[in-house]
């Protein structure tokens, strides 16, 4: 059966144009004459070794450290009367853990950003994307062994690892923590329709399967998301009728009660995607036809917020902060002008902008997370052959390299 | 040739670039158009990619692998192009994936309508790697060098991405892996 799938795909792939327009191909070549080439300075491995260009040389300056040492106390002493002048921030819930990096194949952790890397797991195979449970104490990641990928759930300092089996989960990716890391959440297709289901990590636990009818085509499912402290509620877009319209409910797992919290109207229905429960649970944030709103989570009070457009970052964990793109670029594919500034998310209030992007030396990251403390940010800066990381204070948008390279997608840890 | 053309477009050269693209364009037009199933958006796919090439190949430590970034490029800026689509509000006709099994063999069922809407039902990654395979004919290996990904996952994507083909095409009610990426 999959080889004649394979055929038949294979045919109708090759049919059609083997050719573009050459307008276009002339279109094409007129847009890279109007920009041009990244400096070589901002290339340093491609002049100089790489391990030499990440690696900082200490330099044995008796007279200069003197000098640096006043100069750091001054620092020190004007930062803590800065900080002392300004409004004390509420206190967070949470406090900064490990951050979880894959390099090699295997999972490291540091304690802080470009700090020195400790393995955690290496096992076989090949080990990448790790992420955190939402309280931090378990850690999944996905483990390839050269036939196939597979998903694994370990504690948080590495041990007791168990392999989840995949059916009928989709793919690697594509699935959730619940809490307190004890269960994974995913849509899977049983019987022919689309169902969330909820798979304990212990193996020998049964699934559970929400009866909640989901959209038929794959193309407007979205992740189903557990209230952030409540297990017993989970946030998904339905589409309760046939044919009705796609909405966003807060499903009860305990009584299979469902609450509507948006409801486009039949006919024409915008998407409803990038979901997401605010950290206090008392909001949601969602996006209609690529509009970003925010609805209290009984349903009231929905808002449109235009700051949101283009974020390129999670929330903060206070849930006040997001950071997004801003600018526009003048050629399209040249994402170099554009800014990464981190705004409040009603709009309000002051913006931060990273120092990093057009006319800066340092080249902005494609996406950032933040610290759980939401005192830091850990941005990643793919390039076509590896990737480099910064950190950024989103407080006054001071934006340092770090030394590490090639670290896969970092998870950082909310200290148990 | 094309080593040393990449050198020189390393050096500013825009000739040697325009040669490169010239030379490279049909073919990633043709990938990119199976991929996003639209001339316009392949053509804008290109262009993106071609732009982000000539602004990024002082970067490009290694001459020799100018053909397989330049894919990734493109995959990149299908996958964004894709993205970006996502965000308006259009509708496909639904397919009943429960219907009865059909009688005759998947040649003859497959008409290209029902194979374009199963298609476009996949996420852009899937569609990228069944491109890659079955058009582009590159093994494993290299589709996971091209897209970042370990030729495991690359496996593992073709066999979903053939199954939910299959299921949407109501050849059976087997499990499909694809669920459009929700931007996360």
């Amino acid at each position: 059966m999959n080889e004649s799938m394979d055929q038949v795909l294979a045919d109708w792939l090759h049919e059609g144009p083997e050719s573009g327009p050459r307008e276009g191909l002339e279109r094409s070549l007129a847009a890279t004459r109007r920009i041009g080439q990244r400096p070589g300075w901002t290339l340093p491995e491609r002049w100089i070794p790489m391990e030499l260009a990440m690696a900082r040389t200490r330099v044995q300056r008796p007279m200069l450290a003197i000098v640096m040492l006043v100069l750091l106390t001054a620092a020190v002493v004007a930062a803590a009367l800065f900080v002392g002048a300004r409004p004390q921030q509420p206190p967070l819930p949470f406090r900064n853990g490990v951050i979880a990096l894959a390099k090699d194949g295997d999972i490291f952790v540091a304690d802080r950003p470009g700090g020195d890397l400790r393995p955690l797991v290496a096992g076989p195979g090949n080990d990448q994307s790790p992420m955190f449970s939402p309280d931090g104490t378990r850690l999944a990641f996905v483990r390839d062994d050269g036939q196939g990928s597979f998903l694994m759930v370990a504690d948080a300092d590495g041990t007791n690892a168990v392999q989840i089996p995949l059916e009928p989960f989709l793919d690697t990716s594509l699935w959730s923590f619940a809490p307190d890391g004890r269960s994974l959440m995913t849509v899977a297709q049983i019987d022919g329709a689309k169902r969330v289901v909820i798979r304990p990590v212990d193996p020998a636990a049964a699934l559970t399967v929400l009866d909640i009818r989901l959209p038929a085509s794959w193309m407007y499912i979205e992740d189903p998301r557990f209230h952030p402290t409540n297990p017993q509620e989970i946030l998904v877009v339905a589409q309760l009728v046939p044919d009705g319209p796609r909405g966003l409910y807060v499903y009860d797992l305990a009584t299979g009660a469902i609450r509507t919290i948006v409801e486009p109207a039949d006919g024409f229905t915008p998407y409803v995607d990038d979901v997401a429960w605010l950290p206090d649970g008392e909001h949601i944030i969602y996006s209609l036809g690529g509009d970003p709103h925010v609805v209290a989570a009984d349903g009231s009070g929905d808002q449109a917020l235009d700051a949101l457009k283009d974020r390129i970052s999670p929330l903060s964990n206070d849930g006040t902060r997001i950071v997004v793109d801003v600018g526009v670029a003048d050629v399209p594919g040249d994402d170099s002008h554009q800014r990464s500034v981190v705004v409040p998310i009603d709009g309000e209030g002051g913006r931060v902008e990273l120092a990093c992007g057009l006319g800066m030396k340092i080249e902005c990251a494609w996406s950032w997370i933040w610290s759980p403390d939401d005192s830091m940010l850990i941005g990643t800066v793919p390039h076509e052959t590896s990737s480099t990381y910064l950190q950024a204070d989103p407080d006054t948008g001071r934006v340092t390299e770090l030394d590490w390279v090639d670290v896969g997608t970092p998870a950082w840890q909310r200290a148990p | 040739v094309t080593f040393e053309l990449v050198e020189r477009a390393q050096r500013g050269d825009h000739e040697a670039f325009d040669a490169l693209a010239t030379a490279a364009y049909h073919r990633m037009y043709a990938i990119a158009r199976r991929i996003l199933r639209d001339g316009d958006a392949a053509e804008d796919a290109v262009q993106e990619a071609l732009v982000k090439a000539w602004r990024e190949v002082r970067g490009l430590r290694d001459a020799g692998a100018f053909d397989a970034w330049l894919h990734r490029l493109l995959v990149n800026a299908c996958r964004d192009h894709a993205r970006r689509s996502r965000r308006r509000p259009i509708e496909l006709p639904s397919l009943s994936i429960d219907r009865e099994e059909p009688r005759d063999d998947l040649a003859q069922l497959a008409d290209r309508d029902e194979l374009e809407r199963a298609f476009l039902e996949l996420s852009v990654e899937h569609r990228t790697v069944l491109v890659l395979s079955h058009y582009v004919g590159l093994p494993a290996s290299e589709i996971g060098q091209i897209l970042g990904i370990p030729p495991g996952t690359v496996a593992s994507r073709l066999h979903y991405g053939a199954r939910a083909m299959r299921a949407a095409l109501g050849r059976t009610n087997a499990v499909p892996a694809t669920i459009p990426e929700p931007g996360r």
